[in-house]
């Protein structure tokens, strides 16, 4: 990206006595005010890359760009970063306005000027009349407003935030997510955002970062990545899929047709079909139960397990030994196991994986 | 019934409790609560000749003790050798039990193993040790007038100067196990958020990582300071008998003066006293941990 605000370029982290690196030759370009997600399991290199970003990790190799300014090697202290932690990082010896006003401290801004921003960064989490209170008192959710406001009232270039929804309950976290955004959108803040919860990352960024194993595995809008996914880790890391491997049978017309142990001949529309083999990825909720139209894809198997959600009912059935999952949207009666029922879906709701 | 059988269950709870505690009790008892008040009604005696005993009820011993100018010299001399070690001691271990209580390097369990490995070793062989050490022919003096640094031997046994380089040395175990305790709230997140603050080192060590170990620097003093006042080996022996503190004194009226009501008063005083600094110490830790 010619226009990125940050900018990584071949950063690589490895650790001495350790063969495999923990981030390895990462290109990541973030536009400014975007909000970008880097994912993946424990252990796959987000963390140490947004440590790196914030300059608490020095690289082994490659660059960190600011607005075209190299702060590879510039300390963590210099690098006007707003860093949010999952543990809060609160210090728990200051009131909350002292938690707020400490980075306009140590920038030795007048004194009547923090009064006022450390005032407004309190409104803005909408919660100015905590100011007095000690840090022991707040709950949760509230300690992790106060650290979004401490990180913001001293108007970084990059907002870093490290995991900062995972201490909290489901509810709370569903109600952060959507206000960290609006305070990102309204900000027009470049963020950074890792998390291992791909509902935090789908829901809340301009673009995911996936990452395995210390490598990017793909870089994309949210749903072109959940669509479209580059390779199988993605597939299956990205919501719940289905994935059938086959051998190519066929193809016409931009419908390429496969031979599926187990399963028969099954049709997907696909651009690239050149291949012997391929892999076929269909979403649970792409999978009609009794459908009543015809489908490209029809089959026959028995209900193994199911799940009653409320807003879904989560079904396995077994299609000659293949296990495939669908989901039923108002469904009523969940389905009985071991019923018999057939199962379709459309060519155009198939995906063929690239890799 | 559930109930019946829960409520029994809770008694058994309560009477394993009792039966596991019994022999700690019995032996705290016997080995400190049963001297204590023997020690309480002995002061309360009173001595009539040398060495000789009258039982009575009396504070003649407490006000003798109080009257007199050489033992307010004694105490507080005792009090500054206190204050003193105290404050030594605390800086040196501190950076040692900062480093211990961070550390997430493999060698932590054996550097620590070292910290504390001067508590096998009685406190009258580490003392000969420095004996040894600081004499006139000495390894510091050698070493020093081989430098050239100084003409004539300094004088570092059998006065002050070498009771306080001993205690110090002493104490530094029980500081840095007492301090590495009271850093549960110095945290890595805590000094990487005053970093992306802005904060350099220095500031986020004066700023969060100080103030947030205090509860563990006064624990460290507390008992720094409660060990020293009533040490009696170091200063006895390092002192040469020219160093005199309440401990030492309490000896001399319990052995050579045989007066045992003084000493014995003058023990109860040492024991309020430290009553007074645990009631300080208790509120100064509300105040830096409740902060």
């Amino acid at each position: 990206m010619e226009d990125a605000y940050l900018a990584l370029s071949k950063l690589t982290k490895t650790y001495p006595n350790q063969s495999r690196s923990a981030v390895h030759d990462v290109d990541i370009d973030v536009a400014r005010g975007e909000f970008i997600s880097l994912l993946g399991p424990s252990g796959c290199g987000k963390t140490t890359t947004l440590r790196m970003i914030a300059g608490l990790i020095s690289p082994t190799s490659g660059h960190i760009r600011v607005d075209g300014t190299d702060i590879t090697n510039r300390p963590v202290h210099r690098r006007d970063m707003g860093l949010v932690f999952q543990s809060y990082a609160l210090f728990p010896h200051m009131s909350v306005g002292e938690n707020v006003d400490f980075g306009l401290q140590m920038r030795r801004v007048a004194k009547s000027d923090r009064r006022r921003r450390v005032a407004d960064a309190l409104d803005m989490v909408h919660l100015a009349h905590l100011a007095n209170r000690r840090v022991s008192q707040l709950s949760g959710g509230q300690a992790q407003r106060i650290a979004l406001a401490r990180a913001l009232v001293i108007e970084p270039t990059v907002l870093l935030l490290d995991e900062p929804l995972s201490n909290l309950d489901a509810k709370l976290r569903e109600e952060l997510r959507v206000e960290i955004r609006r305070i990102q959108q309204e900000t027009g803040i470049t963020t950074v955002f890792v998390t291992h919860d791909q509902d935090e990352a789908l829901a809340m960024s301009d673009r995911l970062v996936v990452m395995s194993e210390g490598r990017v595995e793909q870089v994309g809008e949210p749903w072109a990545v959940y669509e479209t996914p580059k390779n199988r880790f993605v597939a299956d890391f990205i919501g719940r899929t289905n994935m059938f491997d086959g051998r190519v049978a066929g193809r016409s017309d931009g419908v390429l047709r496969l031979e599926a142990e187990g399963l028969g001949t099954l049709s997907v529309r696909a651009q690239q079909t050149d291949r012997a083999t391929a892999t076929v990825m269909v979403r649970p909720h792409r999978v009609r139960i009794d459908p009543a139209e015809q489908m490209a894809n029809e089959l026959k198997g028995r209900v193994v397990q199911s799940s009653y959600l409320g807003d879904v009912e989560s079904v396995v059935i077994d299609v000659n030994g293949v296990r495939v999952l669908a989901e039923r949207t108002h469904s009523g009666r969940p389905l009985t196991v071991g019923a018999t029922v057939g199962l379709g879906w459309g060519d155009a709701d198939a995906y063929v994986i690239p890799q | 019934m559930p109930t019946s059988s829960r409520s029994s269950e809770g008694g058994t709870r309560r009477g394993a409790a009792a039966a596991l505690l019994a022999p700690g009790l019995l032996a705290l008892g016997v080995s400190f609560l049963v001297p204590l008040v023997w020690l309480a009604r002995m002061s309360l005696n009173r001595t009539v000749g040398p060495a000789e005993l009258q039982t009575a009820v009396s504070l003649r011993s407490y006000i003798d003790v109080l009257t007199d100018d050489f033992v307010w010299e004694v105490a507080w001399h005792t009090l500054w050798l206190g204050a003193l070690v105290t404050v030594l001691a605390v800086v040196v271990s501190y950076p040692i039990a900062l480093f211990l209580a961070r550390t997430r390097s493999r060698l932590r369990g054996l550097l620590m193993a070292l910290a504390i490995a001067p508590l096998l070793t009685s406190s009258v062989v580490r003392t000969f040790g420095w004996l040894i050490l600081l004499s006139d022919d000495g390894i510091v003096n050698s070493a020093l007038s081989g430098l050239g640094i100084i003409g004539e031997p300094l004088t570092l046994t059998n006065n002050v100067t070498g009771v306080v380089i001993a205690l110090v040395e002493i104490m530094m175990p029980y500081a840095i196990l007492a301090m590495i305790a009271g850093f549960g709230r110095v945290s890595k997140d805590l000094e990487d958020a005053a970093g992306s603050l802005g904060a350099g080192r220095l500031r986020c060590f004066v700023r969060i990582t100080f103030p947030l170990s205090l509860p563990g620097v006064l624990t460290g003093a507390l008992m720094v300071f409660v060990l020293t006042v009533s040490a009696f080996i170091t200063p006895r022996l390092m002192g040469g008998g020219r160093v005199f503190v309440i401990a030492t004194e309490i000896y001399d009226q319990a052995t050579t003066t045989l007066d045992w009501p003084r000493a014995s008063a003058l023990s109860v005083l040492l024991l309020l006293l430290f009553g007074v600094f645990l009631v300080l110490y208790q509120r100064l830790f509300r105040m830096v941990e409740g902060r």
